[in-house]
């Protein structure tokens, strides 16, 4: 599945509506994760969605620490600094071919987190790829910032699609293809599109 | 000494909780003789993140020296594999997982 067919998926939209919109709305229950404690339930949940789709225990396990590391980003990182509304949202969609899952959040978007500690950072593009490639984390001196190191390398390893935006910055995995580009629409937080064939 | 990582939960998966893991076990470690192996065992663990294992398994392995801590059961589970494997390369010394 390509980008495009990717973003036009309905529960990405529904993502992309929730995180881009300026006035904060309410996000449907079923998929807002408000703390931790409902994210972790909800993750364990989509893994066994995931399993049952007829996707590999390997692959569901995998997922799940991928998951994780992206949405526990949206918690360490905008902890007292949402804009409105804390959590996260995360939704999935089981298409004929393709499972895609989303993870999106109203934080601060990655060049506002990195910039706090690094002001040299100036750019959307240049804090996705500072934020993908180099261990540096906006909770510096705390020792962090391995989390989208390790999506990006299992995800390259594994074959799994990913779509992130932040700001007006994207990063994609298609394959073993990356690709660092522009965002048709400006995210003031992040979302995370994890996409993947069913077998 | 054994640590048994199922004991903490089957996902181990945020910093929060590799955080608080840590300090829960830390009053035990004083009870480990000088010299004595110390063993973390991940049997049973279907989810370890980096998050978690930076802030548990990490500072143990930063305290103690290459002969005295051993990693088992590290190579079942493929998140616990890819994991532990993807810290390794930031350990300043080599760690015995079998």
């Amino acid at each position: 599945m390509d980008m495009l067919n990717v973003l036009k998926n309905e529960s990405v939209r529904e993502a992309f509506s929730w995180a881009t919109s300026k006035t904060a709305t309410n996000p449907q229950k079923g998929h807002y994760c408000s703390s931790r404690d409902i994210l972790d339930a909800r993750l364990e949940h989509l893994r066994k969605e995931i399993l049952l789709s007829g996707t590999n225990e390997d692959t569901s396990y995998l997922l799940h620490a991928i998951l994780s590391e992206i949405c526990g980003n949206s918690f360490d990182h905008n902890l007292g600094q949402w804009h409105d509304i804390p959590g996260c949202l995360l939704t999935s969609e089981k298409l004929d071919n393709y499972f895609v899952i989303t993870v999106a959040d109203r934080g601060q978007g990655v060049l506002k987190t990195l910039q706090r500690v690094f002001p040299e950072i100036t750019t959307h593009d240049e804090a996705l790829k500072a934020a993908f490639l180099r261990h540096i984390s906006g909770r510096a001196p705390e020792r962090r910032g391995n989390g989208l190191k390790f999506v990006r390398k299992t995800l390259l390893e594994d074959g799994i699609d990913l779509v992130f935006t932040s700001g007006s910055a994207r990063y994609c995995i298609f394959g073993i293809t990356e690709e660092w580009s522009k965002a048709e629409t400006s995210v003031p937080g992040c979302i995370a599109i994890v996409s993947f064939p069913l077998t | 000494m054994i640590i048994e990582m199922k004991k903490f939960g089957s996902v181990l998966n945020s910093r929060p909780a590799g955080h608080e893991a840590l300090l829960a076990i830390s009053p035990h470690l004083t009870e480990k003789k000088d010299g004595e192996e110390l063993a973390i065992d991940f049997k049973g663990v279907d989810v370890l993140t980096p998050s978690f294992a930076d802030e548990f398994i990490t500072p143990l392995v930063m305290e103690h020296n290459k002969n005295e801590l051993r990693l088992t059961n590290t190579q079942k589970n493929i998140t616990v594999r890819k994991t532990l494997a993807f810290l390794a390369e930031e350990w300043d010394k080599k760690v015995v997982m079998e």
